[in-house]
């Protein structure tokens, strides 16, 4: 092939790389959301009509993922609250701890302790911590870790559909 | 069409193997539909539940899948996926996401094998041929998340089908086994008695016996049939015996009718054999007509009233280097006789052609040939009449003379020339046939006999022209030449006696030889009148004779001087003795009677050889010419006796040297003659030439009944040019002698003529030697 197409190639993959780049950041919290709005149908959660998912912290997944907010999953409507840290956190099933929280874990975690609360995360040590369903990074795809001790604490009722895409976090005995 | 097929086909079998085989083919066909029917059914039965099974399969692997779709995790799909190995008829199983691209993927097989349908092309439920899919969406919390597609293999489903199959064709084929012999047993039932009534009516026909019946053994149509069989039968009997009545009658019609025809068919026959032979005869005819014509070696043409050519036979065509199809129909006149002649041969034609015959029934004219060739033909004409008495063409017949005209013309010329030599022969020349009789006389023979060519022609040869004593010797001799061609006389020159027309007699000279005519012996002779010849001859002869004497009486001449030599010296001697007897007496000496004894003796003696002398030369001129027995010693001692005191004197060795001994019968005198003019030519020359130690040698030799006298001296040699010459009459080389010149030649004459002998000369080294030969048994 002549130069100039070849150049001409490169150039155009260069671009499109770029926003790949762009986009899988943009996509991680879009799949996360997307994720997280699955897990209803893999996990049995209490409530009947409506499922409240607490955002806890802020940061770019928090805001995506209030979007949930009147989406019907596994027959029922999601109603997303907005917690800022430090407040109580209301009833809720699923509580999604963002990544400001990271020091502030302690107390979420001894609310959420024997209650039938999905939490979920995407930091890291997050699951060691109790969060029950993490998200991670693993070559550039996003994966989901789960601590099945803290899940049986809560006792959620996770689908082994479920189980077996996730990485498997124990509690240390 | 198809109706006439099965007709045929069925037709050939009995009425029992028919149903048997309509049995069979109807079984084998509800089989065989059953089969088919089976077969399907099957197929569609396992393809439903092959296709219930993958749905089933694809649902539960798709509930299994539900999370990893939602979770996009394809690793735990692909192991949820190859759960599916346990069906091994499963060769495909893909995942799509709900954006419809795969998302994972399971196969168990070659690719190749088996080939993925790609997405474009997948249906809901697929079942074709070679493989069946199920393609479905993935449904999680009402919410399509993916779609599903497995594809699985029919291999298991064919390896069915095929063992269905062959099981089938097992089962047809005992089915059919056992239609075959349950038919066999119950076809009996419908065959039996329709063979029964077959034979039945087998032997009403032959036997034509129309009392039989059936028996009727069942009610159904078969027994209907019996029954309508023998109603038939009955009424048949019935007719049967009307006919039989009218045929009796009809029969003896018939008869009647048949016989009429017979012998009008018979005259028709032989009526169309004869014309058919008439036929056949007329065309054999015709073709053999045309063979003698075609073989024929003469040319054959036929000429129409319109003077163009309808008919020619092979010879005619190879003359006139045509083709048969060339000349037929050409105007004859026009095509093939030249210019020149053509209006001499159309008048004939004309003439034929009115009828005139025998005006123009020969003709020769020329044709000319397609090559441009002239031919002179010599036509044999002839007219064709028809059966209404119209000429309606000229016949001819046509031989090709030219040869025979230029070898005719050859000939003649030949008989002229033959005719224009003999006629200016100077010989007579005659011809004799095989019977004796003249057959040609040429103007000399009339010159020379005297008879015209006229009354001699045909006259027997020998008869008329031989003198009487002699026709029998020719008679004889003729007998053996008329056979053999031969004769002592054939081949060769002989003198005869012949007779002239006025009878004079006269001698001939005849040539004769014979000649093959026409398969006989011919003579041919060629006649001098030789009585001229003759005279001169015997005038030769008698001035030989004359000659002879001549030469005799010279040496005659010769001899009287020898014999005077001879006797000079005995005669010298006598006077000699006789003077001293006087002396003595004178003297008167003593004369004692042996003194006188011994002169009487002496005197004797010499005496004696003068009377020797004397009788010899008395001997030489005996006129008689008689022949006696003598040796060459006795005519060498007379011959001695006279020439050799002559030769003493003249200091002349004379050698003799005879080894013969035979005696011959000769004339003594004649060749004593001889030797005297052979030695007394040699003394002659020995003297003329004063040679020195002159020698003659006489040496006689015999050797198989020749006997050689060579006489040889050395006298110097007969110079060469007159080596032929001395031996010729009035030839001498000693003029100065008084040499008659006829010595050499009279000796010759004699040696050869009476002594039947030979005399030649030649050169030796010294001198000259005469060489006589003489047989001792002259033939």
């Amino acid at each position: 092939m002549q130069l100039i197409y070849r150049v001409f190639f490169l150039f155009a993959w260069l671009i499109s790389l770029s926003g790949h780049v762009e986009a899988s950041v943009y996509d991680e919290n879009q799949i996360k959301t997307a994720f997280l709005y699955n897990f209803p149908k893999f996990i049995e959660l209490p409530g009947e009509q409506t499922l409240t998912l607490c955002i806890v912290g802020n940061d770019p997944l928090a805001d995506t993922m209030a979007v949930l907010d009147g989406q019907v999953t596994a027959g029922k409507r999601l109603v997303v609250k907005r917690i800022t840290s430090g407040d109580t956190i209301p009833s809720c099933q699923i509580l999604f701890i963002s990544s400001s929280e990271k020091n502030n874990l302690e107390p979420i975690m001894k609310y959420v302790r024997k209650k039938q609360i999905l939490t979920v995360g995407d930091t890291p040590e997050y699951p060691q911590q109790g969060v029950i369903v993490n998200f991670y990074r693993e070559n550039n795809r996003v994966k989901i870790e789960i601590n099945i001790d803290a899940a049986e604490q809560s006792k959620l009722k996770i689908s082994s559909k479920l189980l077996n895409l996730a990485r498997i976090i124990r509690d240390k005995q | 069409m198809i109706n006439n097929k099965q007709r045929n086909f069925l037709q050939g079998y009995s009425i029992k193997n028919k149903l048997i085989m309509i049995s069979l083919i109807v079984s084998s066909f509800g089989l065989l539909i059953i089969g088919i029917g089976m077969t399907m059914t099957e197929v569609s039965i396992i393809k439903k539940s092959m296709l219930k099974e993958l749905t089933v399969q694809a649902k539960i692997i798709g509930n299994n899948s539900t999370a990893s779709l939602a979770f996009d995790d394809p690793k735990s799909a692909e192991e949820t996926l190859s759960a599916l190995k346990a069906n091994t008829t499963i060769d495909y199983c893909i995942l799509y996401t709900k954006e419809g691209k795969p998302f994972a993927r399971y196969s168990n097989i070659d690719e190749h094998k088996h080939p993925l349908i790609p997405l474009s092309k997948i249906k809901p439920n697929h079942f074709e041929f070679d493989h069946v899919s199920v393609y479905q969406e993935i449904i999680l919390d009402g919410k399509v998340v993916g779609r599903i597609y497995i594809q699985s293999n029919l291999d298991e489903m064919y390896d069915n089908l095929f063992h269905h199959g062959l099981f089938l064709l097992l089962a047809l084929f005992f089915a059919l086994l056992g239609s075959y012999g349950v038919s066999q047993k119950l076809q009996n039932t419908i065959t039996a008695p329709i063979i029964q009534m077959a034979d039945l009516m087998q032997i009403v026909s032959e036997k034509k016996n129309y009392a039989i019946r059936t028996p009727i053994e069942s009610h159904d149509e078969l027994g209907q049939l019996a029954e309508g069989f023998n109603e038939m039968l009955s009424q048949i009997q019935v007719r049967d015996t009307e006919l039989e009545a009218h045929r009796q009658n009809l029969q003896k019609l018939v008869d009647q009718r048949t016989n009429e025809l017979q012998n009008s068919n018979k005259q028709l026959t032989i009526e169309l054999a004869a014309r058919s032979e008439a036929e056949k005869m007329a065309l054999k005819e015709k073709v053999q007509a045309q063979m003698y014509l075609d073989i024929a070696e003469v040319a054959i043409i036929a000429i129409g009233v319109d003077q163009t050519v309808v008919r020619v036979n092979k010879k005619c065509c190879t003359l006139l280097g045509v083709q048969e199809r060339d000349i037929l129909g050409k105007n004859w006149f026009e095509h093939f006789i030249p210019q020149r002649e053509k209006e001499a041969v159309k008048e004939a034609f004309i003439q034929l052609m009115s009828g005139k015959v025998e005006l123009a029934s020969y003709l020769e004219n020329t044709v000319v040939t397609t090559k441009g060739e002239e031919r002179l033909i010599a036509w044999h004409n002839t007219i064709i009449i028809e059966d209404n008495g119209q000429i309606s063409a000229v016949l001819s017949s046509g031989e090709d003379i030219t040869e025979r005209k230029i070898a005719e013309q050859a000939l003649r010329e030949s008989e002229e020339k033959f005719h224009t030599i003999t006629a200016s022969a100077q010989d007579a020349i005659l011809m004799m046939d095989n019977e004796g009789k003249i057959t040609y006389w040429n103007e000399s023979a009339e010159k020379i006999f005297g008879y015209s060519e006229k009354e001699v022609l045909g006259w027997p040869l020998h008869e008329l022209l031989a003198p009487e004593r002699f026709i029998g010797a020719h008679q004889e001799a003729f007998k053996h030449f008329k056979k053999t061609g031969e004769g002592t006389v054939v081949g060769k020159t002989v003198e005869l006696a012949a007779l002239k027309k006025d009878g004079t007699e006269f001698p001939i000279e005849l040539s004769l030889s014979a000649i093959m005519k026409d398969g006989r012996w011919n003579a041919i002779g060629m006649i001098r009148d030789i009585s001229e010849r003759k005279k001169m001859e015997k005038e030769l002869q008698e001035k030989e004779e004359l000659m002879l004497i001549q030469s005799k009486q010279a040496a005659m001449g010769d001899m009287i001087a020898m014999i005077a030599h001879q006797w000079r010296q005995p005669l010298a001697i006598m006077g000699m003795d006789i003077n001293n007897l006087m002396m003595s007496i004178a003297l008167e000496e003593e004369i004692t009677p042996d003194y006188l004894l011994k002169l009487a003796e002496t005197l004797n003696g010499q005496v004696q050889q003068l009377s020797e002398t004397i009788d010899n030369f008395r001997n030489f001129f005996k006129p008689d010419q008689s022949k006696e027995q003598a040796t060459i010693e006795e005519v060498l001692n007379n011959t001695l006796n006279i020439i050799g005191s002559s030769c003493e004197n003249n200091n002349i060795t004379l050698t003799i040297q005879n080894t013969s001994t035979s005696s011959l019968f000769i004339n003594k005198s004649s060749l004593m003659q001889v030797l005297l003019n052979i030695l007394g030519n040699a003394k002659d020359m020995l003297v003329a030439k004063k040679v020195a130690h002159a020698a003659i040698t006489v040496t006689v030799n015999e050797i198989n009944e020749v006997i050689t006298i060579s006489i040889c001296d050395n006298a110097g040699g007969i110079p060469e040019s007159n080596m032929t010459k001395i031996g010729q009459p009035y030839f001498t080389t000693k003029e100065a002698l008084n040499g008659t010149g006829l010595g050499l030649y009279i000796s010759r004459t004699i040696i050869e003529k009476h002594l039947f002998g030979t005399l030649t000369w030649h050169n030796e080294e010294s001198g000259a030697c005469f060489v006589i030969t003489l047989k001792i048994k002259p033939d």
